[in-house]
């Protein structure tokens, strides 16, 4: 690999957090309402390049192995770190393992609108093709994000919620989570 | 293995079986021959699955009993069973560490899961 683990690590970090800016943006605007797939693409990646910045930082990652199956490992991982409750704020063991698994389960759904990982079906990004489920016989219409995409993070769902509030928990303990 | 590193791996072990009795079914330590890092490899049902080993690496945590850097790697029973038959591959270099004290240890603890 060339480049320092640390190098890449920063990066990585960099570019989450210009990510997830670019989607606060775009929340925030008048016309937001037209933007969900764009701020749910954004939102994938930016969670997806968090969890790559502390996996190259260990040393032992290459980043030329692509994968989009990253963030959701993390926060399963999550719930046994000590240091991981207390920058989370949470009180009790009990509260960071469901508060974790809860990140854990949300971060699965948004992997899965990933083009790569959703199987010519929904995502965030591309038209696909459905079956009719009104049809007996198949028939397929052709669907989009901007208009068909059920599972949205972009809107104040609990989900998206916690995932915007998480990501810059994590940002913000960094160093003292993944540092040396 | 340095003493202090397999103690603290004990400890450690030890807490992530009290928070996650139900969910960890499978730990194996792995020798850092430098002697700086304690490298864990833990199997938890239902850990979302990715089409390789991710061994992300935790910062010391002195403030609760951890004074050394602690890769894990997380996988699924079936990722371990992939893993096992050289499916997935763990970073060059992990030894597993197979002193009998040890895997007793862990065996008892995992037996309180059952």
């Amino acid at each position: 690999m060339h480049g320092t683990p640390e190098q890449w690590s920063q990066a990585y970090l960099g570019q989450a957090y210009s990510d997830f800016t670019a989607l606060e943006e775009l929340a925030g605007c008048e016309g937001s309402a037209n933007f969900h797939s764009q701020i749910t693409m954004l939102l994938q990646m930016a969670w997806e390049k968090l969890a790559k910045a502390a996996l190259v930082r260990g040393g032992s990652w290459d980043p030329d192995d692509l994968t989009h199956k990253v963030a959701a490992k993390l926060a399963s991982m999550l719930t046994r770190s000590e240091a991981a409750r207390n920058a989370f704020g949470y009180r009790t063991r009990h509260d960071a393992q469901r508060g974790f698994l809860a990140l854990r389960d949300d971060l699965q759904q948004l992997e899965r609108l990933c083009p790569a990982l959703a199987d010519r079906g929904e995502n965030a990004e591309y038209p696909w093709a459905q079956r009719d489920p009104s049809m007996t016989v198949p028939v397929f219409v052709v669907r989009y994000p901007r208009a068909d995409l059920h599972r949205n993070f972009s809107s104040a769902t609990r989900a998206a919620t916690r995932l915007r509030k998480d990501f810059q928990v994590l940002v913000k303990n960094f160093d003292r989570l993944f540092g040396e | 293995m340095n003493e202090r590193l397999l103690e603290t791996a004990k400890q450690l072990v030890k807490h992530h079986h009290q928070v996650e009795t139900e969910r960890l079914c499978g730990v194996h330590l792995y020798e850092d021959p430098g002697g700086r890092e304690i490298r864990l490899l833990e199997v938890i049902d239902g850990s979302p699955e990715s089409e390789q080993v991710l061994p992300f690496r935790f910062a010391p945590d002195p403030d609760h009993g951890v004074p050394f850097p602690v890769v894990i790697i997380e996988l699924s029973p079936h990722e371990f069973e992939r893993m096992q038959r050289g499916e997935l591959k763990l970073p060059l270099g992990w030894k597993e560490y197979q002193d009998p004290a040890w895997q007793g240890f862990v065996a008892e603890l995992l037996q309180a899961r059952a």
